[in-house]
């Protein structure tokens, strides 16, 4: 069986199967004996050849987050949805057509919308301001450009991943 | 009000520091009260407390900032002493004089003295009455408006903006040139008044190079003062502590007994009791300006604690109940060397930004002299209306260098799974060479550290592996009920039929 996984820009393909007390998995390089901990709880065993590791595993939305030595991963998986995310996740990149989209990083509270729909603004100059975990963000254009869409209120709450302002 | 003992206290806060006070009065055999806002209804300190109190919605300002309803559930319910932990109302007089008003006992210092040295205007005029240096600056707060570039450009440039009340780092900024002065002090304005209620801020020069040294100070009501040694917090991000140490390898002898001289001097002059803390900026050469006073107890309060053998909460108890001070000055020499890292759901490889979510997963480490302080559990989650803190870890050790490694010991029995965590920063700060040595200030995270190096490919395989391995699981034993959804167990008949009804309706 094979799984392709997506964690930020790096994509990968591994194959995996059954083999005497585990699995065999393989990226079409390298391929490691692993042993995985079949228990249903988030933190399990892995022992990829010999190395053991404490992994900490739990589906999150529509994401596996993986955590390895403090470090937390996320991985796309493949499935239906799986597609349809990637592309989505082409689209935020926004180089296509010169259009940048400034979408909130974390969820918090547009507490100041600095710019207007027509102003023209320098890359890195803050376009508006979000409160979260008890700290301003100043949210600044990607690039160079002429704001073409305000979408973020004075006030309103905005989700992780909310667009906030286009730049073309 | 007369000082009576304490039957009953209510716990005007949340998380860790909830969590923790309540261990101390449990011990005491004192009954506990929690207050809780809607987001919080689960929380850990609700169902460690033997009551607990609704106050309002999710926001602050709508819940524990509430004085008014706190002092109210503290009334209903019978408690004759409220402990604020930190942050919220504990460094607010009003909050204190209500309390006082009310005939609950405020587990803290007087109203008076929070007044007199609790706002950073009031503590320089305070010090230099008392002959303890200051780091040069507007001796008040800057009026809404006020032009301040005239007296920047005296003071000289970089200077730092600080809001008059509260203190973690909200609503600080340092301004390098004076074009950047008025957006930064409007910000600042904005940040302190959404912080804390009161948006009026000051400046003073900003101090290249120093290490952040506190004192903890603690006094009773018969007018006795004794220091609990330093604290070491130059590990600092946007004026945000990540590590606490106690001792300051920068701190010999002889400079922790002027220090603390100086410390006692101060609390004695504003006739402070309870615990307290004193920040002072030292400079390379030993020379140290007083800061600020925090009339309250501190997140990095464990570090004391493990240095000294003591139990800071209880002590405030026993203050607050109008006893005598359980130590005397030579009690208190630090006794080898503790360290503390703050586990906050901030992600390191995207420049800190807090992450709310989850806990989906939680291994909490243990083992000799390691303390885990925290206030949320595995189905918890890190809410986008408080802070990220998720927990700290506290070792002690004979030594630094065994402090050290027992600390990294311990990182790495921690898995937290659902939300990014401080844990590889701390992993590969507590590995850096420079650390190591102690030769650190506070600009040394932001200017010369760097998280470069870390992100090693082998590990991001054995995840991968993982991800792959567990997401094949979840789809061979899931059922295919409409079209299949992850994570159905098999396991029992009963359970994939109520599922099979959930989905229908």
């Amino acid at each position: 069986m094979k799984f392709a996984l997506k964690h930020g820009e790096d994509r990968l393909e591994l194959s995996v199967e059954e083999e005497a007390g585990g699995y065999r998995v393989s990226d079409g390089k390298t391929t490691w004996h692993v042993r995985f901990d079949d228990r249903r709880g988030a933190v399990r065993g892995v022992v990829v050849d010999d190395t053991r590791h404490s992994i900490g595993v739990a589906r999150k939305g529509e994401t596996w987050d993986v955590v390895l030595e403090g470090i937390n991963y996320e991985f796309l998986t493949r499935d239906a949805r799986f597609e349809k995310l990637l592309a989505l996740q082409q689209d935020r990149g926004g180089d296509a057509g010169g259009r940048a989209e400034l979408r909130a990083p974390i969820p918090g509270l547009v507490t100041n919308v600095l710019k207007g729909v027509g102003d023209e603004v320098k890359e890195g100059e803050p376009v508006l301001v979000l409160a979260a975990m008890k700290l301003e963000n100043e949210i600044r254009a990607p690039r160079a450009g002429k704001i073409v869409e305000v979408k973020a209120k004075a006030g309103a709450a905005v989700e992780k991943g909310e667009l906030l302002a286009v730049i073309e | 009000m007369k000082p009576r003992k304490i039957r009953k206290l209510l716990v005007a806060n949340r998380a860790e520091i909830a969590v923790r006070v309540m261990r101390s009065a449990r011990e005491l055999g004192i009954r506990t009260v929690a207050v809780y806002s809607d987001a919080d209804e689960a929380a850990p300190h609700v169902q460690m407390a033997d009551e607990a109190y609704r106050l309002g919605p999710p926001p602050a300002k709508e819940s524990y900032l509430r004085g008014d309803l706190i002092i109210a559930a503290a009334k209903k319910c019978g408690a004759d002493a409220i402990h604020p932990g930190y942050g919220f109302l504990s460094e607010n007089a009003a909050f204190a004089q209500q309390c006082a008003d009310a005939g609950v006992t405020f587990v803290g210092p007087s109203p008076k003295s929070i007044e007199a040295i609790g706002n950073k205007v009031n503590a320089r005029q305070v010090a230099k009455k008392a002959g303890v240096p200051t780091v040069p600056g507007l001796d008040r707060a800057a009026k809404e408006g006020e032009d301040l570039s005239a007296l920047a450009k005296k003071i000289g440039f970089p200077v730092l903006i600080k809001a008059a009340s509260g203190g973690g780092g909200r609503g600080m900024r340092v301004v390098r040139e004076a074009k950047e002065l008025e957006r930064n002090l409007r910000e600042a304005r904005g940040e302190a008044a959404a912080a804390f209620g009161d948006g009026s801020v000051f400046i003073e020069r900003y101090v290249e190079r120093p290490r952040h040294i506190e004192f903890q100070v603690f006094g009773d009501t018969h007018g006795n003062v004794v220091h609990l040694n330093e604290r070491e917090c130059s590990i600092q991000r946007r004026h945000q502590k990540l590590i606490e140490e106690a001792p300051s390898v920068a701190v010999d002898a002889k400079l922790r007994a002027k220090m603390g001289e100086t410390a006692i001097r101060l609390a004695k002059a504003v006739n402070y009791h309870g615990a307290g803390t004193l920040e002072f900026l030292l400079e390379p050469d030993g020379s140290f300006y007083f800061l600020e006073m925090n009339t309250r107890l501190q997140v990095e309060h464990p570090v004391t604690e493990m240095i000294t053998g003591t139990d800071l909460v209880k002590a405030q108890i026993a203050v607050a109940e109008g006893a005598k001070l359980p130590w005397k000055q030579d009690d208190l020499a630090p006794r080898g060397h503790a360290i503390e890292a703050r586990i906050t759901a901030e992600d390191p490889f995207t420049n800190f930004s807090p992450q709310a979510g989850p806990i989906l997963g939680l291994t909490i480490p243990s083992g000799p002299h390691t303390r885990w302080d925290a206030g949320i559990r595995e189905g918890g989650a890190i809410s986008m209306f408080y802070d990220s803190m998720i927990a700290k870890l506290i070792c002690w050790g004979t030594d630094r260098a065994e402090a050290i490694e027992r600390l990294r010991r311990a990182l790495a029995e921690l898995v937290i799974v659902g939300v990014p965590t401080l844990v590889p920063f701390h992993l590969h700060l507590l590995a850096d060479e420079r650390f190591r040595k102690g030769d650190f200030h506070t600009g040394f995270i932001e200017k010369e550290f760097s998280m470069e190096g870390i992100d090693r490919p082998h590990l991001e395989e054995a995840a991968a592996i993982a991800a792959a391995l567990e997401y094949r699981r979840r789809r061979q034993e899931t059922p295919q009920v409409n079209g299949g959804n992850a994570g159905l167990p098999t396991s029992s008949a009963w359970r994939v039929n109520a599922l099979r009804e959930g989905l229908r309706t």
